[in-house]
């Protein structure tokens, strides 16, 4: 027996180690990391707006707030949607939301569920900052708190247009898809007809719909507007 | 949905479709599957009052973040980094942190119940009694050594200090410790040691 405690406690540890189960499974960590890990180096721009990031997030945050997620963009912006900041600057970390009515308070609701400034980690005082939002293009909305007088413009940003982006045809695509195609595991044969439905429904002409190869009975959508396609990928079942 | 599905959606797109991405994604699940288990280990033994899970899920999305920047050699000690500062950045607004002796006393498993060796259950009684006396620095640097089993080198990088301070900190800290652990009356010296034992 040793009588030094630091062996004592080194012994110890090593026991209390080998009994640790992690809290999470692996894909549960991988999953989350794709979804909010920002990817700041150059790579090749997304073009397709990724249903399986979408269905990640809806995963991992829907015990919250209503959540989900569009398409990121290079830096890990989002295509279109509502980025609920920690802090007033585009580099904080974010949860990235779905577009509603009213995305600030879309926005305090995360912060006084205690989902902002940190993910997981309660907010103390169970309210909100003060928001704003701002427009960092035509589709997506940054909301950030903030102090004193500081409007969009004096942070770089310009006021949002929220009624643009609720009615833009292409950012209720990208939700329809979310909502009607990807958790209802649609077959590759039955899911092209339902993809064109939507488009005709929304008055969207145009766009192509092509279902990539892979094994799987359910397909999940994603977009391109660049081409403007709707990809068709089938996979495993939705979990869930 | 799971990250094959994830990953078999995207690779299925072909490659002119996100690559890149791809080929990231996939050293980046080699590394999460290579390293949570140790790293939510070390989580939850060195910064016990930290919520783990939010901890672990913001060091991993910050390794996404920086895939590229980050040498397969380095991930190890670069994850405990990034662990450390996410923790002390919760701690300022929490002041959970400093509970840590309390909260490594209660990570003990079920030998503490068995009574075939009194000695032993003595000895680990005292030395959490004690490692709760220290201040924060000098469990950080005990509890870190002892359970990850780091190098002086790596310690010093997640502490932000220099190896040679790494090993001088641990020196006065186990000292510490060890001048602790005699002030708790559990501890059994020889003596106490030779008076328990049956005749």
């Amino acid at each position: 027996m040793s009588n030094d405690p630091f062996e004592v406690l080194v012994a110890h540890l090593r026991e209390v180690a080998a009994c640790l189960e992690p809290t999470q499974t692996d894909d549960d960590v991988i999953a989350y990391a794709l979804a909010h890990g920002s990817r700041t180096a150059v790579r090749p721009r997304r073009r397709v707006w990724t249903a399986g990031v979408v269905a990640a997030v809806v995963l991992l945050v829907g015990s919250g707030a209503a959540a989900a997620i569009v398409a990121m963009r290079d830096g890990g912006r989002p295509e279109a949607g509502v980025v609920c900041r920690s802090a007033a600057n585009l580099q904080s970390s974010a949860r990235v939301i779905p577009l509603g009515d009213d995305p600030i308070a879309d926005c305090v609701a995360l912060w006084v569920a205690g989902e902002l400034p940190r993910v997981g980690q309660v907010n103390a005082k169970g309210s909100s900052p003060a928001l704003i939002a701002c427009a960092v293009d035509d589709r997506s909305i940054e909301v950030l708190p903030v102090t004193d007088d500081a409007t969009c413009s004096s942070i770089g940003l310009d006021e949002a247009n929220i009624v643009a982006l609720v009615t833009d045809p292409l950012v209720i695509l990208n939700e329809r898809l979310i909502a009607e195609v990807n958790p209802a595991c649609l077959s590759a044969e039955a899911a092209p007809d339902v993809v064109r439905s939507i488009l005709a429904d929304l008055s969207i002409e145009g766009w192509s719909v092509v279902v990539r190869p892979g094994d799987g009975e359910c397909v999940r959508a994603g977009l391109d507007d660049a081409t403007p396609t709707v990809f068709l990928f089938p996979g495993p079942p939705p979990e869930g | 949905m799971s990250v094959d599905s994830f990953r078999r959606g995207r690779g299925d797109a072909g490659g002119d479709i996100g690559g890149g991405i791809d080929a990231a994604a996939v050293r980046f699940e080699a590394l999460v599957r290579e390293h949570h288990r140790s790293i939510h280990n070390h989580v939850r033994v060195c910064y016990p009052s930290a919520h783990e899970p939010a901890v672990v899920n913001a060091v991993f999305a910050l390794l996404w973040q920086h895939l590229d920047d980050i040498p397969p050699e380095a991930v190890r000690t670069w994850l405990r980094v990034a662990a450390r500062h996410e923790v002390l950045n919760g701690s300022r607004e929490e002041q959970r942190w400093y509970a840590l002796g309390d909260r490594v006393a209660r990570l003990a498993p079920g030998e503490w119940e068995s009574s075939s060796d009194i000695d032993h259950r003595m000895e680990l009684e005292a030395v959490m009694s004690a490692l709760s006396t220290l201040s924060p620095a000098d469990r950080e640097v005990l509890v870190m050594s002892a359970f990850d089993g780091l190098s002086s080198s790596e310690l010093a990088e997640i502490l932000g200090i220099e190896p040679a301070a790494v090993k001088t900190r641990l020196s006065r800290a186990r000292a510490r410790l060890r001048i602790a652990v005699q002030q708790i009356e559990r501890w059994p010296t020889e003596e106490k040691r030779h008076e328990q034992r049956p005749v």
